[in-house]
């Protein structure tokens, strides 16, 4: 079993993790557009996190960052993001557990999923605020999945670092 | 129920519960609630310093791809301005015929008086979903929920939606949330000028409400109408591109071009306050 301090230094380092890719995300890929659209890093985090941390601690941690996401950065309304992330924080816990072992594929499963599902929210909170427009929300939503995803390959190497280097370790 | 389920919907009940709490914290307040508040105030220098960081490899970046651009363009602004410098000329004589014809009416005179407190642009939601702006002054400065953000040129951008101690949140004209009392200039008739999603990528909003037969062409000025006394009048939205129906076909709705130019902006004004003295 881990001491306590190394569980709460191996959650700074997530933390900090996920503030570089907060930043990255600001700086980078906020000043590009592919396929027209935005790259949405965010949902990715917290379901790559709870793929690896799985069970209980990913989720809270999901649940933290959707919060943080909910005071810093527009959301449809306040609390999308805590409920959005902590939704797919599960559901990716539930892959991890049941579907596929924690890795590349799997990590590329639970981002898709991840995306997809705070897509879908978007366009069920536009669609009952009387926005319309379905057919373009879940093109914009599907575009900028797929625009996401590829980096992907960027935040799986390090959270997947952080979780081998504190599980190798210990 | 196995420990596992339990545990998710103790989770998702959490998560409810604070969206609940966050929702109800943001409607009884009158700008910004204390959480969002704390979280903007310790946001704001990273802001900053991501907003220097982008405009100064912009900058950089421009400077070496748009040289030839910015030769041509020196040369059309020449031009534009000899144009401009006729049409003061003509608006003169116009205003001062406008005057006299104001005194032969007794017509009272309207003096729109705006405080403005200017702010920078921090952060432009880089978002797909909507179009809002994190500028550099807050509660602190007089900004509250509801004052309208204007450009230097006097152009509107949009109206602040949150306010915390030194930042504020805008949302944009374009936005599908955002909806102006509008009124065209030429025929002085009212309308209401509406972000719209599928406008919103391409920079453009529309002007809505406005009769199945309305007397517009393109080019007409788009202002506000300052009815209700909410935002003030006569603020410059933008101008008609196009009038076509509405999705319904019962309605006929303009697609405004909006004369702020509100990916690009760097700086903004922020109205305090406004008198109308009749």
């Amino acid at each position: 079993m881990m001491p306590k301090s190394y569980i709460v230094f191996k959650w700074v380092i997530y933390s900090l993790a996920t503030l570089f890719m907060m930043a990255f995300q600001a700086l980078l890929l906020n000043q590009i557009e592919i396929m027209g659209v935005i790259p949405f890093l965010y949902p990715m985090l917290p379901a790559v996190v709870s793929m690896y941390e799985g069970g209980r601690r990913g989720p809270v941690f999901s649940l933290i960052f959707g919060l943080v996401c909910d005071l810093l950065i527009p959301s449809p309304f306040k609390g999308f993001f805590t409920i959005a992330f902590t939704l797919s924080a599960l559901l990716s816990s539930r892959v991890a557990e049941d579907l596929l072992s924690p890795g590349f594929l799997c990590g590329i499963l639970v981002s898709a999923l991840s995306l997809a599902l705070t897509g879908c929210l978007r366009i069920f909170i536009g669609l009952l605020s009387g926005g319309g427009y379905l057919e373009l929300m879940a093109w914009i939503a599907l575009i900028e999945s797929l625009a996401t995803l590829p980096f992907a390959v960027i935040v799986l190497p390090i959270y997947g670092t952080i979780h081998k280097r504190c599980a190798v370790d210990y | 129920m196995k420990q596992t389920d339990k545990f998710a919907i103790m989770l998702l009940s959490i998560a409810a519960a604070i969206a609940v709490l966050l929702s109800i914290m943001t409607y009884l307040s009158t700008n910004s609630s204390i959480l969002p508040d704390i979280a903007g105030v310790i946001a704001t220098p990273f802001r900053s310093v991501s907003s220097t960081i982008t405009n100064t490899i912009d900058g950089c970046l421009a400077y070496m791809s748009d040289f030839d651009a910015l030769k041509e363009e020196n040369e059309r602004l020449k031009l534009q301005i000899a144009e401009m410098e006729e049409e003061v000329r003509q608006a003169k004589a116009d205003s001062d015929e406008n005057a006299r014809l104001r005194d032969l009416a007794e017509l009272r005179e309207q003096r729109r008086d705006l405080h403005l407190e200017s702010a920078r642009v921090l952060e432009q939601d880089a978002s797909n979903w909507s179009s809002m702006l994190t500028i550099s002054k807050g509660t602190s400065q007089d900004i509250e929920t509801g004052d309208c953000v204007i450009t230097e040129a006097g152009y509107l951008v949009g109206v602040v939606t949150e306010a915390g101690l030194n930042w504020a949140t805008v949302r944009t004209i374009l936005d599908s949330s955002s909806s102006i009392g509008a009124m065209i200039f030429r025929s002085g008739a009212s309308a209401l000028a509406q972000g719209d999603f599928a406008l919103m990528s391409e920079g453009r909003l529309t002007l809505s409400y406005l009769g199945t037969t309305p007397d517009l062409v393109s080019g007409d000025l788009v202002m506000t109408s300052g009815l209700g006394g909410y935002y003030p009048s006569q603020v410059v939205i933008g101008s008609v591109e196009e009038v076509r129906a509405s999705d319904d076909g019962l309605d006929q709705v303009a697609v405004v071009r909006p004369s702020a130019d509100i990916e690009s902006l760097t700086q903004v004004f922020v109205v305090t306050s406004f008198d109308i003295v009749e």
